[in-house]
């Protein structure tokens, strides 16, 4: 031991700025990755208080404020989903003379699988989603058309009340 | 201390950048995509193949899109002069009704949620107007003092979203095909 000490030679300015360009473009790069993610776990976190069975949310209006964009010509269900749990097995039964559609989104918020009337038919629907389809978490969407009709409104009801999401 | 102080400032200020830029990137610059008349389309909405920045955009700006083989979205901000749409204004919406299973146009907040209207007139389509694909249509967008078919509130943006479910095979193939309803600008802005 010599007993000297080592000196540091504070950082220029210019080295600095380097660095702070770097952090704001890094921060910049993690949040537009991310945002996706978090966005899909925090709508996930929404309905997933209400198990594997159907979330039914009422007729879209002003006061829903859930999810960015809503069509108040679409009655919705919803199902999110963690595979750690087993296999998601999705059923629906009957049939609806309008637009429907079940939509399979994953963790990223990619729209992975669409079903709707033109794929099916009359024969209703029995799908199982496995981890070689989807990330671990994911969400289903039903979308039925009402058309903001009332008529079509409760058979839309009827229609959407037969969709089960089971694991 | 004068130094760490500055310091500190700078990298502060260089996260602030960083988010700054990721809001203004997602929420102001327009979508990617394809163009017909006042209305664009970012074409990867909802697939898997979108790359980093639409899926951002699409997750903060309209999350859980169809992919375009089932539904093709278009959204307006401006309208057919190019000036910004405005919650407070009265639009003329004027066009033929595309050739979708069913269509529709409903208007949103600067927030993108509705409009908080009593009325419920959040939206317009093929069924509420009863026009068949091809037909002529047209409406009215503004305030209740103007009794339109889309009522908004307040004073700020206006979005206009119009959702084509089951576009038929052309539409798919080539979205900017769409002969794209007109917004035009009724009566000057309160």
């Amino acid at each position: 031991m010599t007993g000297h000490a080592i000196k540091r030679t504070p950082w220029s300015v210019h080295r600095h700025l380097l660095l702070a360009a770097f952090i704001a473009m890094a921060v910049h790069m993690i949040a537009v990755f991310s945002i996706p993610r978090l966005i899909m776990n925090r709508v996930i976190d929404i309905v997933a208080g209400e198990g594997s069975q159907p979330y039914l949310p009422p007729p879209i209006d002003h006061t829903h404020r859930r999810v960015v964009m809503p069509s108040p010509d679409l009655l919705y269900a919803v199902c999110a989903y963690d595979l750690a749990d087993g296999p998601l097995r999705i059923t629906l039964e009957g049939s609806y003379p309008r637009y429907w559609s079940i939509a399979l989104y994953n963790a990223r918020s990619d729209n992975f699988l669409t079903l709707s009337r033109d794929d099916v038919g009359e024969r209703g629907v029995d799908v199982t989603i496995d981890e070689s389809q989807s990330t671990r978490h994911g969400l289903l969407l039903m979308r039925v058309m009402t058309g903001a009709n009332p008529e079509w409104l409760s058979e839309a009801k009827a229609f959407r009340s037969q969709l089960r999401c089971e694991q | 201390m004068k130094r760490a102080i500055l310091l500190t400032g700078l990298y502060l200020t260089s996260l602030a950048v960083g988010l700054g830029v990721t809001w203004f990137v997602l929420k102001r610059v327009g979508l990617e995509g394809v163009t017909a008349g006042a209305w664009r389309s970012d074409l990867l909405a909802g697939s898997t193949d979108a790359g980093l920045y639409t899926r951002a955009r699409i997750a903060v700006n309209a999350v859980l899109a169809l992919d375009r083989g089932e539904t093709i979205y278009f959204l307006a901000t401006h309208d057919d002069g190019g000036a910004p749409l405005r919650a407070e204004c009265h639009y003329r919406l004027s066009g033929v009704a595309p050739n979708a299973a069913w269509w529709s146009i409903t208007a949103y907040a600067a927030d993108n949620f509705l409009f908080p209207v009593e009325s419920h007139r959040y939206s317009i389509s093929g069924n509420s107007l009863t026009v068949a694909a091809g037909d002529a249509f047209a409406a009215n967008v503004g305030p209740a003092a103007v009794d339109p078919d889309i009522e908004t509130a307040g004073i700020g943006e206006l979005r206009l979203t119009l959702r084509l479910y089951k576009p038929d095979a052309a539409l798919q193939q080539n979205p900017a095909s769409l002969r794209a309803p007109s917004i035009v600008l009724a009566e000057a802005c309160p």
